[in-house]
């Protein structure tokens, strides 16, 4: 089992933007518009923030305001308090003083609720008659607004602005003079997704366009690349525009444009840079560097856990990655399989995948990452895990009428003790011989038994990684020639330093 | 299957026109200040502003701008649902030169949440029309309408604002005084 300790690394593929276009006339007519009225808020009060959205939403049609300040002014010297004290005079006067030819007043009769929701009265003045050109109330609700499957449902009031605006102002167009609300190429550009943003060169890749038009729509619409020119297909379901054109094969930032044809000449209006995508064709060039162990040869040894540091030659997104750990035979042991980025450092402690300890033995790991782009990126290691010191055998022969004493590593798979001691007493506790060492196996001479057939021994030792044996108090019988060694045990391994 | 709940198109809505109204005769009118019967303290603008707003939208009849009424209720010292007199039809025939007023009582508005845990808008409203020239009532008008009549299936159409009840309520009125011969000015 691998635990991971991941970074705080995201990824955005999305390119989302709000563009707002519409040319403004050169000689257009000045509308004034005064501080909504806002009965949720008393009979007196009044909203300038939703005042400033409706007067940009009016802008956005073509229509030129009489700047705030001055509207504002001029309601404080004809001690105007708001829209219902506008008479017939007072728009008159306001046509002469603020040079405009339409005033607009309006009242929020209605904002949030049980069911959130929102309602607008609109109503339209000819400055120069004093009389109401248009007038029109436009209310809904979020509970008004439920779509299909909840697609594009909005979720607070300020979702339902924009549709309201465009009901009210859409009837206010058709009624008002075009000097005053010309009619545009109005378009809002809501987002512009590109994916894979990260593809190899020659893969396909889609673009997604969520515009919406006000008036007249394109005869078409094409994304721009330095591949040539791709034609947008509606997808009616997701109100979007849809297309796929293959990535070209250089490596690098990629922008794309949008392309509007207009009208039977097909005028095209450019928007630049809209969005962008990456080619990537080299693999990521992983490489696994491992901690916490100890580099004998081709391997590196440990006895109680690892660090698996991924590391890759350039900083790059990923899309997955897995990592395997596989035994001498290569059946695989560890499998983790994981989306997104890689972790910073995985730990391993030398368990499988349902939390068993393994056994001591040589292991691969292997790492597999894969970018954005599909290019696919591997390393491995050998790695030795030795939990427990190899258990050593110790026995007595006589030669030349002198008694030996033989001791050797048991397992010859592994890594042997680096060093080790042996004392060995009689019977009554006199000390026979008291040896140190560092290679096994070895021979150690003891002195005459004097007749004896049985003495003690102790045995301790260490392998390199900290792993640690001891017999403590053996007893061993002196046999003639074959004898039998003795049982060869082995430390529990220790406790972990970690 | 889709059940549809309320889809009766109920209406209480009752216009009584008087024996000798000639609507015909009626161009432009001013419509006062709603009265307010109801606990919402801004339900008189709000149906006021609705209704003008709906009537101003249909085109049958010309109007007088509301600050103007506000003037001719502040000259007068008048409030909302009190009764005109001689002199105030007077003041209206010579200085606004209007053939009717539009008079209007907001009787009920609120949300009723006893429909199937729905919170449903509801509004009833008098609107009567006094001729000036003669101060007699041309015609009485009682609407009362809950958001939930104009539902189409399951939840579509509701009408979940007393905003969008109020505008449907105010449509519906005109429509049926244009219907009767209101609006067609001669």
């Amino acid at each position: 089992m691998i635990r991971l300790i991941t970074s705080r690394i995201r990824f955005w593929p999305l390119v989302l933007l709000i563009l707002f276009c519409g040319a403004s006339p050169l000689h257009a007519e000045r509308v004034a518009l005064l501080p909504l009225a806002d009965l949720s808020q008393g009979d007196n009060g009044l909203n300038l923030s939703l005042t400033r959205e409706l007067a940009e939403a009016l802008e956005l049609l073509g229509a030129t305001l009489v700047p705030e300040p001055d509207v504002l002014s001029f309601m404080a010297s004809n001690r105007l308090r708001g829209a219902g004290y506008v008479d017939s005079f007072t728009v008159k006067k306001m046509g002469r003083e603020l040079h405009c030819s339409l005033v607009l007043i309006g009242t929020i009769t209605e904002l949030g609720g049980a069911d959130p929701g929102m309602g607008l009265t609109l109503m339209a003045f000819d400055a120069e008659s004093g009389r109401t050109v248009w007038a029109k109330t436009s209310a809904t609700s979020l509970g008004e607004q439920v779509t299909m499957l909840g697609v594009g449902q909005p979720e607070l009031v300020d979702d339902l602005k924009a549709g309201m605006f465009d009901d009210l102002l859409g009837s206010l167009r058709k009624k008002v003079s075009g000097r005053i609300l010309p009619l545009n190429r109005l378009y809002q550009l809501a987002g512009v997704q590109v994916s894979p943003a990260y593809a190899k060169g020659g893969s396909e890749v889609e673009g997604v366009v969520k515009i919406r038009f006000i008036d007249s729509q394109p005869a078409r619409i094409s994304i721009e690349t330095e591949q040539g020119r791709t034609y947008l297909y509606r997808d009616a379901a997701n109100d979007t525009y849809r297309g796929r054109w293959n990535a070209p094969l250089r490596e690098g930032a990629h922008s794309v444009s949008l392309a509007l044809e207009w009208g039977r000449n097909r005028s095209v209006e450019r928007i630049e840079n809209v969005a962008g995508y990456e080619v990537i064709n080299e693999s990521p060039q992983l490489s696994l560097e491992i901690k916490k162990g100890i580099q004998t040869g081709e391997v590196i040894a440990f006895r109680d856990h690892l660090l698996i540091l991924p590391r890759l030659s350039q900083s790059k997104p990923m899309t997955r990655w897995l990592l395997e750990i596989k035994n001498e035979d290569g059946e695989v042991l560890v499998r983790e399989e994981h989306e997104g980025n890689l972790p910073e450092r995985m730990v391993w402690e030398g368990r499988d995948g349902s939390q068993r300890k393994m056994a001591n033995g040589t292991y691969e790991i292997v790492l597999h990452a894969w970018d954005l782009a599909g290019n696919h990126s591997v390393d491995a290691r050998m790695v030795a895990l030795q939990a427990s010191a190899l258990p050593v055998t110790v026995a007595t022969f006589n030669e030349n009428g002198k008694t030996f004493l033989r001791v050797e590593t048991a397992d010859e798979k592994g890594f042997p003790l680096s060093s080790w001691s042996l004392d060995a007493t009689s019977l009554q506790g006199e000390s026979l011989v008291t040896v140190e060492g560092t290679d096994l196996p070895v021979m150690i001479e003891l002195p005459p038994l004097n007749g004896k057939d049985s003495f003690f021994y102790n045995f301790e030792g260490e392998d390199f990684l900290g792993n640690r044996l001891r017999m403590a108090k053996k007893k061993m019988e002196v046999s003639g020639g074959n004898e039998k060694p003795a049982e060869a045990v082995s430390a529990k391994s220790w406790v972990s330093d970690f | 299957m889709v059940v549809c709940v309320g889809c009766s198109l109920r209406s209480d809505l009752e216009t009584r026109f008087a024996m000798k109204a000639v609507p015909e005769q009626i161009c432009r009118v001013a419509v006062l200040p709603f009265e307010n019967r109801t606990s919402n303290p801004e339900a008189g603008t709000m149906a006021y502003r609705i209704f003008y707003s709906e009537l101003a939208s249909s085109g049958a009849l010309q109007l007088e701008t509301e600050g103007e009424m506000r003037f001719f209720m502040l000259r007068n010292r008048l409030l909302p649902g009190q009764l005109l007199n001689a002199s105030h039809y007077a003041d209206l025939v010579e200085r606004l030169e209007v053939d009717a007023v539009i008079t209007g009582m907001v009787s009920e508005v609120g949300m009723d949440s006893r429909k199937a845990g729905e919170n449903v808008p509801f509004v009833a409203m008098q609107l009567d029309m006094y001729d000036v020239r003669n101060g007699r009532r041309v015609l009485s008008t009682f609407h009362r309408r809950w958001g939930d009549d104009y539902r189409k299936a399951m939840h579509f159409g509701m009408v979940n604002t007393v905003t969008g009840v109020m505008s449907h309520l105010s449509r519906e009125v005109i429509d049926d005084w244009i219907e009767k011969g209101v609006g067609d000015c001669r």
